[in-house]
């Protein structure tokens, strides 16, 4: 901790960055993201264990807009997050200072987009065995069943659109859900609209996923929207071999292609 | 009780399919009558969430078709639109949605028969599965619960 102290402070000193997206003490022994402007401020900034929150998220945010450089207190997930983000043209290597964080809590010193795509891959993701063994359980129940069994999970979901605003791949300006000419997703919180709405989540993220957990973290009422993405991680990389979140320069599983793509469903 | 006929609806492309359901005609084949064509400039523009929308609305089976791979007007419409039903067809299965009621198919623009071939079958199928009324119950009745 000290070290990432120190590195903010410097950098911050030197104004070689304007701000850095680190995390504070909040409320009841929880901790929250911060924004620290000046030097003097960095002595707030604290990491540890519970520091979970994806940071990546804020970089789309307006407090980033008119900041030539900003610095950002990053675990695998957030460097993840970055690259992607970046392979989709939408963060720019100039604009970003990444102090790497391994998930021992590790200190990495700062990474530029290559070092970051290094490390990225030394820190595995990959899924839980027991989010595995929650995929492999859906998986088996006769198809009535598991269509019962979403229809009755997501009826709790109220449409806070929690999973939307904590996901660091969810930056549109303007959500399709928000769309009402055509009104695609029902804006009531009913069985119908809220499967489309998880439908829908689930193919906006189809191979763009990084599986920081974000979206179910958030969920106020515990809904595991995150199988659906990790499903379809795994379906994209047994698929198409492809895994977002490592290369700047990744291809989209979704707007690319290849001529030898499987069609043995195609008649 | 008469036989239950179920509703049908095909996506197609302007340029394949559609032409090839017009051979159909014009070559006086006959098929079933209860499919709906809907004509799309390319397959790569039909959206998943026109698929769901559709059951919603009450059909009981999909057709999606459009030109063969290498055939696309727009190059390479229908190589995007492959994997992205790969992806949604998986989405489905895990979600209990019942993929045995969508039907993807590739029909040129000279097989008139092949369209009513599929949708001959695509029909039969249908019938043997019913009424898709998990999903309509979904978009109908249990709305105000």
């Amino acid at each position: 901790m000290e070290e990432i102290k120190k590195i903010a402070k410097q950098l911050l000193s030197e104004n070689k960055i304007q701000m850095v997206i680190g995390f504070e003490k909040g409320t009841a022994n929880k901790v929250r993201p911060a924004f620290f402007k000046n030097a003097d401020d960095v002595e707030k900034l604290i990491y540890n264990d519970t520091c979970i929150h994806n940071l990546a998220l804020y970089l789309k945010k307006d407090i980033c807009h008119h900041i030539a450089n900003v610095g950002i207190i990053a675990n695998p997930n957030v460097v993840r997050s970055i690259i992607q983000l970046a392979s989709e043209n939408q963060v720019k290597e100039e604009k970003i200072t990444i102090i790497g964080i391994s998930y021992e809590g590790k200190c990495v010193g700062i990474l530029d987009f290559k070092a970051a795509e290094e490390f990225a891959k030394t820190q595995p993701k990959g899924l839980k065995p027991e989010d595995r063994a929650f995929i492999e359980k859906i998986q088996a129940m006769p198809l009535e069943e598991r269509f019962n069994y979403w229809v009755e999970t997501f009826s709790t979901c109220v449409k806070c659109y929690a999973c939307r605003a904590s996901c660091p791949m969810c930056y549109c300006g303007k959500c399709n859900v928000e769309t009402n000419n055509p009104q695609w997703i029902p804006v009531a919180s009913h069985k119908y609209g809220n499967m489309e709405w998880h439908i829908m989540r689930a193919m906006h993220l189809a191979g763009r996923c990084i599986n920081c957990g974000e979206c179910t973290r958030a969920c106020p009422v515990d809904i595991p929207l995150n199988m659906l993405s990790y499903m379809l991680t795994d379906f994209v990389m047994d698929e198409f071999h492809t895994e977002a979140g490592l290369s700047t320069t990744y291809a989209p599983a979704l707007s690319s292609y290849t001529n030898v793509d499987k069609e043995n469903f195609i008649k | 009780m008469s036989e239950f006929e179920p509703k049908i609806v095909a996506f197609v492309c302007n340029w394949c399919t559609y032409a090839g359901a017009d051979l159909t005609g014009t070559s006086r084949i006959k098929y079933s009558s209860n499919v709906r064509i809907i004509r799309f400039p390319c397959t790569g523009r039909i959206d998943y969430m026109l698929l769901t929308k559709a059951f919603a609305s009450g059909a009981d089976g999909i057709i999606v078709s459009g030109c063969h791979p290498n055939d696309c007007h727009y190059t390479s419409g229908n190589f995007h639109a492959r994997r992205r039903w790969m992806v949604f067809r998986r989405l489905c299965d895990f979600m209990g949605i019942d993929t045995r009621r969508i039907i993807f198919s590739w029909v040129s623009a000279a097989e008139g028969a092949k369209w009513a071939q599929i949708v001959n079958s695509a029909n039969e199928e249908f019938k043997k599965l019913g009424p898709y009324e998990n999903y309509h119950k979904l978009s109908t009745q249990e709305i105000f619960e």
